[in-house]
This record gives C-alpha cells, sequence and structure tokens, in this order.
C-alpha cells in the first residue's frame, strides 16, 4: 500500500516536472560541422555540407547563411528555410549543402591584355577569407511587434576559414601556335587553289594549241 | 619548271608549319604545364620505404533554444510618465524566488559548451520614425537566476554588433544563461510603440563572435 503511494508521488512529481519544464522551452537549433578550414584553388566552384539538427520538444525551421566576410567570395548559398522536426539529434542532424565558386584574386602577367599570353608566378602570400557559418531559426517573435520593446532572434554558428590556393602556371603561348598554323593553313589553301587554277588554265592552253596547228 | 619547284618548297614549308603548331598546341597543353610531371612521378621503381596515411575527422555539434518567455520578445509594458529610468523587462523577476525568466539553454546533445554573443538591430523606432537610443536598452546576464541574479546594479548597454554576453554555458543539461533587461526613456519622448530586434548567437566555447 505504501509502495503505491510512494509510486503514485513519484510520477505525480515527474508528471508536474514535465508539465512545468516543457513549456518554458520554445523551439531551438542546432548546428553540426566537421571542417573549418578549406582549401580552394581560386576561380574554382566548391560545395560544403553543414547539417541542423533540433533535440528541443517543438519542431523549428532553420535557415543556412554566411557571415559577410565571407559574402564577398561567394555565389550563392541556399536560402530556403529547412523543417527541423523536435527531437531531432545530433546523430540524425539534417544536411543542408552550399556552394560557392572562388574569385580569381591572384594577379597574372599578360603580354596582351589581361587574359593573352599570361603567366602565374604564385609569388603573392596566399589570401584567407575567415567568417563564419549562421544556422538561423526563421520562427522568431519579429512578427509580435505590438508592445513597446524588442522582437528577438537566434543562431548558432561555426567558424569558417577558407584559404584560396594560387595555381603556378607557365606563359601560355597556345594562342600563338593557333595563329601560326591558321596563317600557315591559309596561305597552303590559298596556293593551292592558285595552282590549281594556273593547272586548269595551262590544260585549256594546251588544249586551244594543237586545233590552231590543224 | 623552276617556279613550280618553288611553289612546292613553299608548300612543303608551310605544311611543316601547320604541323609544328599542332605539335606545339598539344605540348604546350599537356607536358609542358606540368601534367607529364605527375605521370613520372607516379613512377617509383623498386621501392624500399612503404608510406601509409593517418587520418581523423574531428565534429562539434552545439544546440541552444530561447526559454518561453524570451522567444515572445523583450516587452517593456506602457508607460505613461517620463522620464524613466530601468524600467524592467516584463520578465526580468517574474520566475521561481524572484528570479528572470528570459533565458537561453543549451542542450545535452551538444559536444562543447557555449558562448553566447548578443547585439540589436538599432534604436528602437516607431513606424513613424522617432527613436529611443539605443544606449538606453541594457541588460546584464548570469548562468544562474534568483532575485539578485544576474546582478540589478551591473547593465551593459546593447550595440549593433555582436558582443560575448554569456561565457562557457555548460552542455551537460544544466547550462542556461539568464537575462535581465532594462530601459531608459528620455522626459522628451514622442509616444509611440517603439521596437527594435535583439539577436543572441551560441558559439562554440572560446570562439570570437
Amino acid at each position: 500500500m505504501l509502495m503505491n503511494k510512494n509510486r503514485r508521488f513519484i510520477f505525480a512529481a515527474l508528471f508536474l516536472v514535465v508539465v512545468v519544464t516543457l513549456p518554458m522551452m520554445s523551439a531551438g537549433v542546432g548546428i553540426k560541422w566537421s571542417q573549418e578550414s578549406s582549401l580552394v584553388p581560386e576561380n574554382t566552384k566548391v560545395c560544403m555540407t553543414y547539417n541542423v539538427y533540433n533535440p528541443w520538444p517543438e519542431d523549428s525551421y532553420a535557415t543556412i547563411s554566411l557571415s559577410q566576410d565571407l559574402m564577398q567570395i561567394v555565389d550563392y548559398v541556399g536560402s530556403d528555410v529547412v523543417f527541423v522536426p523536435s527531437g531531432t539529434s545530433s546523430s540524425e542532424a539534417l544536411p543542408i549543402k552550399f556552394c560557392f565558386k572562388t574569385p580569381k584574386v591572384y594577379k597574372k602577367d599578360c603580354w596582351i591584355g589581361n587574359s593573352l599570353l599570361c603567366k602565374q608566378d604564385c609569388t603573392e602570400e596566399m589570401k584567407t577569407y575567415e567568417g563564419e557559418v549562421l544556422v538561423q531559426e526563421a520562427a522568431s517573435s519579429e512578427g509580435a511587434q505590438s508592445a513597446q520593446g524588442s522582437a528577438t532572434q537566434m543562431a548558432v554558428s561555426a567558424p569558417l576559414r577558407i584559404r584560396v590556393q594560387c595555381v603556378k602556371t607557365g606563359r601560355n603561348f597556345t594562342a600563338i601556335y593557333a595563329l601560326i598554323g591558321i596563317i600557315a593553313a591559309v596561305l597552303l589553301v590559298i596556293n593551292l587553289a592558285k595552282r590549281k587554277r594556273e593547272g586548269k588554265e595551262k590544260e585549256s592552253k594546251n588544249k586551244k594549241k594543237p586545233s590552231k596547228k590543224k | 619548271m623552276v617556279q613550280k619547284r618553288i611553289w612546292n618548297w613553299y608548300n612543303v614549308v608551310l605544311v611543316l608549319v601547320l604541323v609544328a603548331a599542332v605539335i606545339l598546341i598539344i605540348l604546350q597543353n599537356t607536358v609542358i604545364t606540368g601534367n607529364a610531371s605527375k605521370v613520372l612521378s607516379s613512377i617509383t621503381g623498386y621501392a624500399t620505404e612503404g608510406n601509409t596515411t593517418s587520418n581523423v575527422t574531428i565534429t562539434s555539434y552545439l544546440s541552444i533554444a530561447f526559454c518561453q518567455n524570451l522567444s515572445e520578445g523583450i516587452w517593456f509594458g506602457e508607460i505613461a510618465s517620463l522620464p524613466v529610468t530601468n524600467q524592467n523587462g516584463t520578465h526580468n523577476a517574474d520566475g521561481t524566488s524572484g528570479g528572470t525568466t528570459y533565458c537561453l539553454n543549451v542542450s545535452e546533445d551538444s559536444n562543447t559548451n557555449v558562448d553566447f554573443c548578443i547585439k540589436a538591430s538599432g534604436d528602437m523606432e516607431t513606424m513613424g520614425g522617432d527613436a529611443i537610443g539605443l544606449g538606453n536598452e541594457t541588460y546584464n546576464n548570469a548562468t544562474s537566476t534568483d532575485a539578485n541574479t544576474p546582478d540589478w546594479g551591473t547593465e551593459v548597454a546593447l550595440t549593433t554588433s555582436y558582443v560575448k554576453s554569456g561565457y562557457n554555458v555548460a552542455s551537460d543539461g544544466t547550462g542556461v544563461n539568464y537575462y535581465r533587461f532594462w530601459l531608459d526613456v528620455p522626459g522628451a519622448q514622442p509616444a509611440g510603440t517603439y521596437n527594435n530586434t535583439v539577436s543572441f548567437k551560441g558559439v562554440n566555447t572560446g570562439v570570437s563572435c
């Protein structure tokens, strides 16, 4: 009898704890990452994956974004809102992929203009961009602005450092070789055509000569 | 006849130039650019040493959530007489033992302790453009709460850039960062409803905002 009473008391206490604590927490957001730096050749498209999760008792919506420092080298970041169900643990975290293209940041030594007969010595220091990947809870209190005060927003972030690698290249003479080749081919075609025409003219002259003798 | 020969030689030279140009283009884009050296470097001959790679992947994860009252915003109620100094946020002291119920929780499903950063979008403004300077909105925070904690006497003004507020909040399931907010309103402030947005960010402990 006493055991039953104790059990009831324990269950009642547990129920009370759950009822009291659950409404105290709103939806949350989590980020999981396994890379904080990346070495990427210049002018190259790269994709990275981060994971979002939500171990809290309410469903949430998350968006991924990059800090301003990294936005200068990023072409596109998926800005879709991702639904993260309640109770999604870090081991079940949902992947969010984003891609970016590194800019051309190193100087080239070109003989003609900015793109012909160029070589790249890579004597400059390696350029590094530092910032962070932000996962923000999309649902916030921003809509509820009828009272005087501040709406609130929440985010979690992971640091990210991108080092842009210079790719060393020798001077490329392809354009010159191609130009010489094209000129030679054109001259050859003209010459052959000329010779063919001359041959025909000679043939016709030869044909005409015997008729005169007759 | 001589003319014919000259033309023949001329054609031969042109063909040679054409062939040379094609060969040089191929060489330029394969051997000279260094791709060939990669092929050569893989030929090791009689190997007397062996190499293997060693690899590890380190994963970090952290999760945070607002307490219910902070998720709903920071409200200072209706102010009828000005000036006002340190108008309390409506949930500054409505918790057990007079503690605050403005808080952020760190999940135990995190493998790192968390530092919190805080910032505001700007001055509190009405739709018509009247503003209460951001320096008038202040806060204090602590990892526990009661009637005296976070301290009522120490205020930090909000800024438009993230600054570190909570340090090394535990990820063992007990980690909570509690906040109190206050607002000063000058005497000549025009009537209206003033709003802005306060943002919180959780980062790996030790990492800057």
